[in-house]
């Protein structure tokens, strides 16, 4: 079933960065969304997400009920982690605080300490976290890996699984492809502003003996050279 | 709303505390110096910050829209009025408690100065700082409610513009037209707000509510744009009016 | 398991499980564990590994239960089969690649004599 099903056109003041795009997310389903540097990924998930101005229709999903991780962490300055936490726990009827403390410990964070004083993957990792601790019917992800270290990449993995079940949606925004690309079902590859393609992973590893990372170098070359 | 009103409360209570700290011991300072000037100097020390404390957090909120903190409260379950309100709230709760502790501090000192000195002096040089309340007429007494609810016009007709701001750019206007329209639409809030404030002058004449609006009593459109645009905005505004009249159908057509 | 990316996640996870059941290493009735544990092991999409036990259960070799999950076919006989039938496929494929490269069957006898021999 779909959630999405749209033709997209989108331009910031200067820059073109969608033309009549299709693009069809169907519930359920983990995506990985690649691209090159400025390509739009940030763009795609901000407009699913609804943060700039753009009328998507979603199917089977509130608008309430989406969860979406900006690549930076969004805090007061004064705030604590736990600060934090409680603050959602407060205002998102849809976040689970157990859920978020019991991972919290497990990334051994410790609830008191400053967000300001924390290092980039741990802020990257408090990010994350808060987000998988909503329960949402799509979750948008941008750029969960950089500074994060192969251990918590783990319990990131197993996180979504843990979450995920057959109405809930991933779209996870990466460069870091083989981190994702066991997980994800598909991948919605954005090439140029004109198309974006949605590719199922295996059937990717199947014909053409790649991995997803190695098709996508391969893609990427082609699609330059163009 | 609440809700809201406890976590931006907490975000700004720093700030709060190191002006209201800065403010009473500039006021410890020279305790026994019973300098008028001083006094004069102190009056307009605490309007000036009550007036900026209050822009500045407006300016904040507004700057935060333009930069992820915005996605704070963008998934929450609040309404958006409920988001809008309690942040009115903070700010007012803000300056206004700001304004009510300064003052009272304020008229502390000089009603130890009174012990000293004739009343009759003081009145006579005083009488430019309105938050000296101490030998006052009732009337007069009311004149930090005045400030503050000055202040709250100001800030509620600036988060009035800037809202219907951004819900003319949320549909696509371009954004000379979003900016003329708000600007004669507060014109035409401060119209009508005038208007109201003679009625209730006319009606309540002991409350003086005429020091809400601008004490400036500005009945017409050219007062209002003189007054609170200066001369060189107004023709800023001439020109956006220009502008206005060549793109105000034209719809940014880049999107949909 | 070390799944290798640059092939289907689904068949070499439909093999892996084949294996263990054709070795013995999952006995008969035996539970599998849940689609949602395997994933977290593997660290795979659900939906693969569902698939692959939706496959493996048309085949006979696994059977689902309602409530307690999937389970390992009871039937040491139907297990035997579907080996046979598995190797035999296999095999099949085996050979017309030695077709392709124009072996003798007495070539071949000899070459797997020889690494038996060694072992």
């Amino acid at each position: 079933m779909e959630i999405i099903k749209d033709t997209i056109t989108f331009m910031y003041p200067n820059k073109l960065v969608f033309e009549n795009v299709e693009i069809k997310i169907n519930q359920g389903e983990i995506y990985l969304l690649i691209g090159r540097n400025g390509c739009g990924k940030s763009t795609l998930l901000r407009l699913l997400a609804k943060i700039e101005p753009y009328q998507f229709k979603l199917h089977l999903v509130n608008e309430k009920e989406i969860s979406y991780m900006p690549s930076d962490l969004v805090y007061y300055s004064y705030m604590k982690i736990i600060d934090l936490l409680k603050f959602y726990d407060d205002t998102h009827h849809n976040f689970s605080l157990d859920f978020a403390l019991k991972y919290l410990d497990e990334f051994k964070l410790n609830p008191k300490q400053k967000i300001k004083k924390l290092s980039m993957g741990e802020q990257k990792i408090l990010n994350y976290l808060i987000c998988l601790s909503k329960n949402a019917k799509l979750y948008l992800i941008d750029e969960p890996f950089p500074y994060v270290d192969l251990l918590n990449d783990e319990i990131f993995r197993n996180m979504i699984i843990n979450r995920y079940d057959e109405t809930k949606t991933f779209i996870i925004a990466t460069h870091q492809i083989n981190e994702f690309e066991k997980l994800a079902s598909y991948c919605l590859l954005i090439k140029g502003y004109k198309t974006i393609e949605c590719l199922s992973t295996d059937e990717i590893r199947s014909t053409v003996s790649l991995s997803v990372e190695d098709y996508f170098k391969e893609v990427m070359r082609y699609v330059k050279g163009d | 709303m609440l809700k809201v009103i406890k976590y931006e409360l907490r975000r700004f209570v720093n700030l709060y505390i190191i002006l209201l700290a800065g403010c009473l011991i500039f006021f410890l300072l020279d305790f026994n110096k019973h300098l008028l000037m001083l006094y004069q100097l102190h009056a307009s020390i605490i309007e000036i910050i009550t007036t900026g404390l209050a822009l500045y957090l407006i300016i904040i909120y507004i700057l935060d829209d333009y930069k992820n903190k915005k996605l704070l409260y963008q998934k929450a379950s609040l309404t958006k009025t409920q988001e809008f309100l309690g942040k009115l709230f903070t700010m007012i709760m803000l300056f206004g408690s700001y304004l009510f502790i300064m003052t009272f501090v304020y008229n502390l000192k000089l009603y130890i100065l009174y012990k000293h000195h004739y009343l009759e002096y003081l009145r006579l040089n005083l009488d430019h700082t309105y938050l000296a309340l101490i030998g006052r007429d009732f009337k007069e007494w009311l004149y930090p409610l005045h400030l503050c609810l000055k202040n709250t016009y100001t800030i509620v007709t600036l988060a009035l513009m800037y809202g219907i701001f951004t819900k003319l750019r949320e549909k696509r206007y371009d954004s000379y037209n979003c900016i003329v329209i708000c600007f004669l639409i507060s014109a035409i809030i401060y119209y009508l707000s005038n208007y109201l404030v003679k009625l209730l002058d006319e009606t309540l004449p002991f409350l003086d509510f005429s020091y809400i609006t601008p004490r400036l009593r500005a009945f017409g459109l050219e007062d209002y744009l003189v007054n609170i645009l200066s001369v060189n905005s107004l023709a800023v505004v001439l020109l956006y009016f220009i502008i206005m009249i060549k793109f105000i159908t034209k719809k940014r057509s880049d999107n949909q | 398991m070390k799944i290798d990316p640059n092939k289907s996640i689904f068949i070499q996870l439909a093999d892996y499980i084949r294996f263990d059941i054709y070795s013995g290493k999952r006995k008969p009735n035996s539970r599998l564990e849940s689609i949602r544990d395997m994933a977290i092991i593997l660290e795979v999409n659900p939906n693969t590994i569902k698939r692959v036990y939706q496959v493996l259960e048309e085949e006979g070799l696994i059977y689902c239960h309602s409530t307690l999950g999937y389970f390992v076919c009871p039937s040491e006989e139907v297990i035997q089969k579907n080996k046979q039938k598995y190797i035999s496929d296999r095999l099949k494929e085996f050979l017309t690649l030695l077709n392709n490269c124009n072996i003798t069957k007495a070539e071949i006898t000899k070459i797997i004599g020889e690494l038996y021999g060694d072992n």
